[in-house]
């Protein structure tokens, strides 16, 4: 086992901020991608790092780190997101997103639009059950493979597979439904009939 | 492994309506295919004698014609020569074009279209799936959502990180860092303890001034720890009214996972969690399973009323209307009606608290309730979940037939407040079923369980006697006694007056009522008794006053008496 774990696991201080610092981006990354545009992102990660430092002790070193860290993060992620539910949501919550170092500097009419089909997709995901919502999450978005996802889940790699067609697909059934993703869907009708697709 | 003939595709090639691929497609399927040759074959024979019986000519009918003939006839002549009944064909028309305008939409072939975006597909399945899209709006569209769908998931994978200000939370987390490692041999320690209070609890209910009984419950409950735990399935082992599950009628064991919302209208349902651990929903009432795990249950009442034991060491949870009630080993009740909330504790340690703030311990035998006006169930009236000692899967299924008099039960021993038909797993033994009426009147029945389950026929129900009273043999001799020389002067008198050889065994019945006098006394023997014997005998006795009887509204014993002259 890692040794800084077992520092950790033996109660040393160094180690846990270390961990901390380690695998913050790693978490709030998940957390992100299983929110979506969310202002409780910073909550949720804080959150995550407390149950990480009181369950480390039961971390037997069975699976990676990653494996264990990624299943608690998508545990308290979903835990978040059931109290959310129980509130109303807004729709146009902005996301604070940092700018990657290659990525070309867009218009703010396109990057205010992309929000906008990020957002209206995540209306969407907000629709699945906890489950399929986070195969779909760790799969499509995270790229985890189905059988890392298998592990992270706790469920046979042939369940993560169905679960990720079946949220799929009502996703793809439900696409039309958020005007800027049915623009979207339109274009690429409009394309295809035109003979680019 | 032969496969089966494409019956659909070859009847649709003989018809003449497959589209020029597909029938290319199928002919050169069939062309290796001995098991679809035989098919076609089959195919073509029937369509051979088909055209053969249609050909055929039609009898003629012979000239003796019977009466019946004539008659037949008669009537098929007046049938036909009958007015056409007349129809509104606008109408039925329009209905057609309606009914066929709401037929069922086609449902676009999901796999298939997702095998053919992901480039999955043969050559010949990409052409069959490209003749489709020609003509088919609603999978084209479905394909174009797909290509719409990777677009917004590219962008949100290749999207930069989210700006976090790890500085800000890095100082409450350091601060959970150093409680853990500072408290954790408090946690172990305090765990300990709470262990034994919940122990000393559970064996007698006061607890002594030097045991600690409120300390550590504070620690018994802990944040929830959403650490890895292997998932639980909870089993439904009685069920009485109509509970459901997304609308699916549970039956007696219908397997419960995480995040399936239990519905029940009326009635009781009981659940099994794990070893002696499970809760019953009564009444109206609706239960999200939130976390069934091993390392932790979390239930959250929509509104009724749940009442649960728990096995000590588990962690056990239940949300209601902002409220939690956590708890370690123990047995409690949750009532819910919109935000009001009320809490029953019969054993252990329950804590109720909102948010972070603890608003209530409660050290059994102890009730709370949100609102005033709003009572907790009465103490001691936690139902205990059927099967929870020692509950098995394997256990026979008893059902019970809704009973119109009948409005409540108690099967071996476990209260069930329904109504309605009712089936539950019980132990394969003799069992005792009380059912009681409207007016509160006990019904019995003794069922032998069947190991393959057993019903309960209405007529084994019987009303039951008022339960009999006792009362202690010292007692009774206390009061017989002093009257013993009485009873032997009535026979002294009978020998003198009437018999000089009467003697032999005799015995006193006697029925004492709810004050103790003496309602009746018969006297029992096998041998002649002159009546002013038997009259003499029953005069001393029915002046007897014993105690109340105990246990019931009467009570009946026999005294044996020996008589003899020598």
């Amino acid at each position: 086992m890692d040794p800084l774990i077992v520092r950790a696991q033996a109660g040393e201080e160094a180690a846990f901020q270390e961990l901390f610092r380690n695998y913050r981006e790693t978490v709030a990354r998940i957390v992100h991608r299983v929110m979506g545009p969310s202002n409780e992102i910073e909550d949720v990660v804080q959150d995550v790092f407390i149950h990480v430092f009181r369950s480390i002790g039961g971390f037997r070193g069975d699976a990676k780190f990653t494996t264990w860290l990624y299943r608690l993060t998508a545990n308290v992620t979903k835990m978040h997101l059931r109290r959310k539910r129980s509130r109303p949501r807004f729709a146009d919550v902005p996301v604070p997103e940092g700018q990657a170092d290659s990525a070309p500097v867009e218009q703010p009419d396109a990057a205010a639009e992309r929000n906008e089909r990020i957002a209206a997709l995540y209306r969407l995901v907000d629709r699945l059950s906890d489950k399929k919502r986070t195969v779909l999450v760790l799969h499509d978005f995270e790229g985890l493979a189905a059988k890392e996802i298998a592990e992270i889940v706790d469920a046979p790699v042939l369940t993560v597979r169905t679960r990720l067609f079946y949220a799929r697909k009502e996703l793809y059934a439900a696409l039309r439904e958020e005007p800027t993703l049915a623009a979207v869907v339109e274009t690429l009708t409009t394309d295809k009939a035109g003979g680019k697709r | 492994m032969t496969h089966s003939p494409k019956w659909r595709a070859l009847l649709a090639w003989e018809a003449g309506v497959l589209s020029e691929s597909s029938a290319a497609f199928l002919e050169r399927h069939v062309a290796a295919c001995e098991v679809c040759q035989d098919a076609l074959a089959r195919i073509r024979g029937y369509a051979e004698v088909q055209r053969e019986i249609q050909s055929q000519t039609v009898p003629e009918v012979p000239e003796r014609v019977g009466a019946e003939a004539i008659a037949l006839a008669g009537v098929m002549a007046e049938v036909a020569s009958a007015p056409a009944p007349s129809f509104d064909w606008d109408r039925m028309e329009a209905n057609i074009t309606k009914a066929l305008r709401e037929r069922p939409r086609h449902e676009p072939k999901w796999r298939a279209l997702l095998a053919y975006h992901e480039g999955a597909l043969s050559d010949a399945g990409r052409a069959r799936v490209e003749a489709h899209l020609k003509d088919c709006e609603i999978c084209s569209d479905a394909l174009a959502s797909m290509g719409a769908y990777d677009d917004v998931a590219d962008t949100i994978r290749t999207s930069a990180p989210p700006v976090v200000d790890f500085d800000r939370m890095s100082l409450p987390v350091r601060r959970a860092a150093r409680q853990q490692s500072g408290q954790r041999w408090v946690v172990a320690t305090v765990l300990a303890m709470a262990a034994a209070v919940a122990l000393a609890i559970l064996g007698r209910s006061p607890a002594t001034p030097e045991e600690p009984t409120e300390a550590p419950s504070v620690a018994v409950v802990e944040e929830t720890p959403p650490a890895p735990a292997a998932a639980l399935e909870a089993t439904v082992v009685a069920v009485g009214g109509r509970a459901t599950v997304a609308d699916q009628q549970v039956e007696v064991g219908t397997a419960l996972v995480e995040e399936d919302v239990l519905q029940l209208a009326a009635g009781a349902v009981h659940v099994r969690i794990a070893e002696r651990t499970g809760f019953s929903l009564n009444g109206d009432a609706e239960l999200g399973l939130i976390a069934l795990r091993e390392d932790g249950v979390t239930l959250a009442l929509r509104h009724g009323r749940v009442s649960s034991q728990v096995r000590t060491g588990t962690h056990y949870l239940i949300e209601a209307a902002g409220y939690t009630v956590q708890v370690r080993g123990t047995r409690f009740d949750v009532r819910r009606e919109e935000e009001r909330v009320a809490v029953t504790v019969d054993e252990g340690v329950v804590e109720v608290r909102r948010g972070e703030e603890v608003v209530a311990l409660l050290p059994a035998p102890a009730t709370w309730t949100s609102h005033a006006d709003f009572s907790p169930t009465a103490l001691g009236g936690v139902a205990v979940a059927r099967a929870l000692e020692a509950g098995d899967d394997n256990w026979p299924v008893l059902e019970v037939p809704e009973l119109d008099h009948i409005v409540r039960w108690e099967i071996d021993g476990t209260p069930f407040d329904v109504a309605g038909a009712l089936a539950m797993r019980v132990p394969p033994r003799e069992l005792d079923i009380v059912g009681w009426d409207r007016r509160g009147r006990r019904h019995v029945a003794r069922i032998a369980m069947a190991d393959e389950g057993s019903v309960l026929e209405a007529t084994a129900l019987a009303p039951a006697r008022p339960a009999a009273g006792y009362i202690a043999p010292d007692d009774i001799q206390a009061v017989v006694q002093p009257t013993v020389r009485r009873l032997q002067r009535c026979y002294e008198r009978t020998l003198r007056q009437m018999n000089p050889t009467l003697e032999g065994s005799y015995a006193l019945r006697v029925t004492v009522r709810r004050d103790g006098t003496v309602r009746r006394v018969r006297v029992i023997t096998d041998a002649e008794a002159p009546p002013p014997f038997v009259g003499c005998l029953q005069a001393v006795a029915s002046r007897w006053t014993f105690p109340s009887p105990e246990g019931g509204p009467t009570a009946t014993f026999q005294l044996p008496l020996s008589f003899s002259s020598r």
